[in-house]
C-alpha cells in the first residue's frame, strides 16, 4: 500500500519533481505515451473489420476499410502514419538519450530498449497484415533470416510460419501477435516510467548535480509544456493523415500479394532502413544476421562501457561529441542505401557505412 | 499554505527552499532583438564544426552516389565521339 500511495502515477503527474532546465527534447518521452495510446485506439477499431484470411486481408483493408467503413479511411492513415510518428518519437527519445548520458541510469535505458525492441517487431507484424506484396515478400525476407541461426534454423522459421512458406497460418498468427506484443509493451514501459523513472526523476541537458536541488513541480509548467509540444506535432500530424497520407508508403503494397511474383525492389518501412542496409553489406548470411541484430543490441552494452561523471555529453570532450553526429549521419546515409537498389556504388558505401557505425562504438570504448 | 514537499504521499522531504518571483518582476521578451540574435550566433559557431561536416558529407556521398548510379545506367557518351564525328563528315 505504501509504494502504490508513494508512486500513484497521476499522483506523480502532478507534482514530480522536474529539473527546471529541460528542453523540448524531454518532449518525446509524452509524445511516445500519447502516440502509444493512439496506436493502440485505432487499432482497435481497425481491427473490428479487419479480416486476417489470406483471401480476405487485402479487400478488408484497401476496399472495406478505406471505402465503406465509417471513417474506416481515416483511422487507417492514423495507425500507418502514426506508426511513422511513433519512430520518428523514439529515435529521437532515444538519441536524446545517448546525447545527454541517459544510459547512466541503467533500469530506465534497459526498459527503454526492450520498447524499442518491441516497438519493431510490432511494427513488422502489423506491416504483414495488410497482405500486399511488400508485407508477403517482406515478410519472407525477414522470417527467413532465421534460419541462419546454427543447427534449429530451419525449424524455427517452419514454427514462425506455421508451414513451409508465408502463408494463412502466418498471417493468422501474425496479427494475434500483433495485438498482444502492444499490451507487453506497454507493461515494460510502466515499469520505464513509473516504477523506474519516477524513483530520481527526469535527467537534464546540463548533467547529474543541478538534478539535486533545482526542481518545479510538474504540473502546471510541464503538463502545458508537453500539451503545447502536442499541439505543434498534430499539425503535422493530420498533415499526414488528412492530406497526404501515402508520402511515407510504398506503392508496391497497394496490390495483393503473389508468391510467384517478387517485387524488383524489397525494401521496409523507413524506419528499418539503416539495419536493412546493414544487413545487405555482409556477404555472408550469418553474418548479416549478427550485425544487424547488434545494430540494436548495442545499445544495451551503453551503461557499461560509457560511463561518465557529469551524466551528459554536454562536458565530454569535443571527439566523442564529433563522433555522435558523425555516427547519426552514418545512420542516415544507410537509410538512403537501403532504400537503393544493390548496384554501384551503393554496395561500397554500405559496406563504409556499416564500417563507420559500428566503428563509432568501439571508437568510444577507446 | 503549508508545503509537504514535492509530492504527495511521498516521505516528507526537508531542506527544500522556494523562490519566487513577482509577475511585475518577469521580463520575457528582455534582449529578445539586442542580445538574442548574437547569443544564437554564438551557440551556433561552438557546435557548427561539430554537427555541420558529417551531415555535409553525407549529403555530398549521396548526391555523388546518386549520379555514379545513374552513369552506370546510360552509355559513356565519350565512348561514340569518333563515330558521331565521322557521321557529322557524313
Amino acid at each position: 500500500i505504501y509504494f502504490f500511495n508513494r508512486n500513484l502515477p497521476l499522483l506523480s503527474l502532478l507534482d514530480l519533481g522536474t529539473p527546471v532546465n529541460i528542453s523540448y527534447f524531454w518532449n518525446f518521452g509524452s509524445l511516445l505515451g500519447l502516440f502509444c495510446g493512439v496506436q493502440i485506439f485505432s487499432g482497435v477499431l481497425l481491427s473490428m473489420h479487419y479480416q486476417n484470411s489470406i483471401e480476405m486481408a487485402f479487400f478488408s483493408v484497401n476496399l472495406s476499410i478505406q471505402n465503406e467503413v465509417f471513417l474506416g479511411w481515416f483511422f487507417h492513415n492514423v495507425h500507418s502514419s502514426g506508426a511513422s510518428f511513433f519512430f520518428v518519437f523514439l529515435y529521437c527519445h532515444l538519441f536524446r538519450g545517448l546525447y545527454y548520458g541517459g544510459f547512466n541510469q541503467i533500469n530506465i535505458w534497459m526498459s527503454g530498449v526492450t520498447i524499442l525492441l518491441f516497438s519493431m517487431a510490432l511494427a513488422f507484424l502489423g506491416y504483414v497484415l495488410p497482405w500486399g506484396q511488400m508485407s508477403f515478400w517482406g515478410a519472407t525476407v525477414i522470417t527467413n533470416l532465421f534460419s541462419a541461426i546454427p543447427y534449429v534454423g530451419e525449424d524455427v522459421v517452419h514454427v514462425l510460419w506455421g508451414g513451409y512458406g508465408v502463408a494463412g497460418p502466418t498471417l493468422n498468427r501474425f496479427f494475434s501477435l500483433h495485438f498482444l506484443v502492444p499490451f507487453l509493451m506497454v507493461m515494460v514501459a510502466f515499469f520505464h516510467v513509473f516504477i523506474f523513472l519516477h524513483v530520481k526523476g527526469s535527467s537534464n541537458p546540463l548533467g547529474g548535480p543541478i538534478n539535486q536541488f533545482l526542481k518545479i513541480e510538474f504540473f502546471p509548467y510541464f503538463v502545458v509544456k508537453d500539451f503545447f509540444g502536442i499541439y505543434l506535432i498534430f499539425f503535422v500530424f493530420f498533415y499526414f493523415c488528412l492530406l497526404n497520407p501515402r508520402l511515407l508508403l510504398d506503392s508496391e503494397n497497394f496490390i495483393e500479394a503473389n508468391s510467384l511474383v517478387t517485387p524488383v525492389h524489397i525494401q521496409p518501412e523507413w524506419y528499418f532502413l539503416s539495419s536493412y542496409a546493414i544487413l545487405r553489406s555482409i556477404p555472408n548470411k550469418f553474418g548479416g544476421v549478427v550485425a544487424l541484430a547488434f545494430s540494436v543490441l548495442f545499445f544495451y552494452f551503453f551503461p557499461f562501457f560509457f560511463q561518465n561523471l557529469y551524466n551528459n555529453s554536454f562536458f565530454n570532450n569535443n571527439n566523442v561529441k564529433f563522433y555522435f553526429w558523425f555516427w547519426l549521419s552514418s545512420a542516415i546515409v544507410l537509410c538512403y542505401v537501403g532504400a537503393s537498389p544493390v548496384e554501384y556504388p551503393w554496395v561500397s558505401i554500405g559496406i563504409v557505412f556499416t564500417f563507420f557505425y559500428f566503428s563509432g562504438f568501439f571508437f568510444l570504448l577507446f | 499554505m503549508v508545503h509537504k514537499g514535492l509530492g504527495q504521499g511521498m516521505a516528507y522531504v526537508r531542506g527544500i527552499i522556494y523562490y519566487s518571483v513577482s509577475p511585475n518582476e518577469l521580463h520575457p521578451f528582455r534582449g529578445l532583438l539586442t542580445k538574442a540574435p548574437w547569443n544564437a550566433l554564438r551557440r551556433v559557431s561552438e557546435e557548427f564544426f561539430r554537427v555541420v561536416p558529417p551531415f555535409a558529407g553525407a549529403y555530398l556521398i549521396i548526391t555523388w552516389g546518386k549520379e555514379a548510379n545513374e552513369k552506370t545506367k546510360r552509355k559513356d557518351p565519350a565512348f561514340f565521339e569518333q563515330e558521331a564525328a565521322q557521321n557529322g563528315e557524313l
